[in-house]
């Protein structure tokens, strides 16, 4: 099975794809510390969101396919937009604030990971300095992750094929327990993997 | 003749008090391509694992008369690669290329030789097209082709296949075997495997394993034996 979970169009041509991955990220970043520090007004969020508007058509990754997934995400802004809203009672454009920046934040961030094969991105992090440990771990979430819903989609159908009524909580549950000692065992061979191509405890 | 691995009355327990491997002993000589040969659960994996010091066992095994301990793993790995019976535990990187050069960046390496060392490889096994791609989007036999590129690149005197042609598709499986053949006059090889066929087409010696015991030691002709092959679970 093959998926593309996390850089479904990372793999098309647009001129947004062409751009360095290391000034992707440098933009990327400024715009985040610049939201946060320039005071609240409606000119700036209209602005940054044309900016993020045009750069989304140039970058030719379909717009639903962003707003999709800014919606799975938009429930947890909105919390994190309400805390911060009532720690500060006396200022409501904290509400408005929080909230804007976080959703242009996640946008630009789905539209970097889906203008940049994750691969570069990990290599411009390791070019921006970040610690070799941090892009391991990460690189190992990039791989596993694909594997690990083989394994729990494979799981589902075995299920389904062996029922025709809809599958029991207690059912998903046993499942999800299998899948954690799948994964277990599976980090295991990884583990002897490593050692066998000379991990003595440290990342090189 | 050099004897490249010895195994000595090896004895191997799992957690819960299994008895995986029973009282094992054989030799392979250097340049050998010896074959381990059992059912499914007869210790085979289990038994690699002990001679690469990743498992703790009872016993003695010595690689080129060095005995395996703590001590000194981390130097005889260097000269053992190891090809995992699924790719996907063995390839952990986002790309090949990546993934080729864990091992020689572990050991020190400097980076243009990396770079030199892993397109010679890469042009060996016929996959210098995969250099930038990442694992999930290769199929089975590709990866194993890149699982044994990984284990070649430290041009290393030993190689262990675990089990190499299992579920593979009978073109990738005779294009793996070629792999193997093209690397026998240069390396000592070990294969586990479940198939008589494989053993009798590139094995110099053989051993039969039966829950975790050694029932046979010697050349592959027994596996011409229908009788000795079903009564040890191998047809």
């Amino acid at each position: 099975m093959k998926h593309s979970f996390f850089d479904k169009y990372s793999y098309i041509n647009s001129p947004v794809h062409k751009i360095n991955p290391v000034l992707k990220l440098i933009l990327f970043l400024s715009i985040g510390i610049l939201l946060n520090i320039i005071p609240f007004q409606i000119v700036t969020y209209i602005l940054i969101g044309s900016v993020t508007l045009v750069i989304t058509y140039l970058s030719k990754v379909p717009l639903i396919f962003i707003l999709k997934r800014t919606l799975v995400i938009l429930p947890f802004v909105f919390v994190i937009a309400l805390t911060n809203f009532f720690s500060k009672l006396s200022e409501s454009t904290v509400l408005y604030k929080t909230f804007l920046n976080a959703y242009i934040m996640i946008t630009l961030l789905i539209l970097l990971t889906q203008t940049t094969k994750f691969p570069e991105m990990l290599k411009s992090l390791s070019y921006l300095r970040v610690p070799k440990l941090i892009l391991v771990l990460l690189s190992f979430i990039y791989r596993y992750f694909f594997i690990l819903i083989d394994e729990a989609e494979k799981m589902i159908y075995s299920a389904k094929i062996r029922t025709y009524k809809r599958l029991k909580i207690r059912t998903i549950g046993a499942m999800i327990g299998v899948l954690f000692i799948k994964t277990y065992d599976r980090s295991e061979r990884v583990y002897w993997s490593m050692l066998l191509r000379g991990f003595d405890g440290k990342i090189k | 003749m050099t004897e490249a691995i010895e195994v000595k009355n090896v004895w191997y327990k799992y957690p819960n008090d299994t008895l995986a491997l029973d009282g094992v002993s054989f030799f392979v000589n250097k340049g050998e391509t010896f074959g381990i040969l059992g059912p499914n659960g007869s210790g085979k994996t289990t038994l690699l694992l002990c001679i690469c010091g990743v498992l703790k066992f009872q016993g003695e095994i010595r690689i080129f008369g060095k005995k395996v301990s703590q001590k000194n793993i981390y130097e005889l790995r260097r000269n053992i690669g190891f090809v995992f019976q699924n790719p996907d535990d063995q390839l952990f990187m986002p790309t090949v290329y990546e993934d080729i050069s864990f091992g020689p960046r572990q050991y020190g390496i400097k980076e243009n030789e990396i770079k030199a060392i892993i397109e010679d490889v890469l042009n060996k096994l016929g996959i210098e097209d995969f250099k930038n791609k990442s694992s999930h989007h290769l199929s089975f036999g590709e990866k194993k082709k890149v699982c044994i590129a990984t284990a070649l690149v430290l041009n290393p005197d030993i190689l262990i296949f675990d089990e190499p042609t299992s579920e593979l598709d009978p073109a990738s499986r005779r294009e793996l075997m070629q792999i193997i053949i093209s690397l026998k006059s240069k390396k000592t090889i070990l294969i586990s495997t479940h198939e008589p066929k494989i053993a009798k087409e590139i094995c110099d010696k053989i051993i039969v394993l039966n829950k975790g015991k050694v029932v046979y030691e010697g050349l592959p002709h027994i596996l011409n034996d229908q009788e000795f092959l079903t009564k040890n679970r191998l047809a």
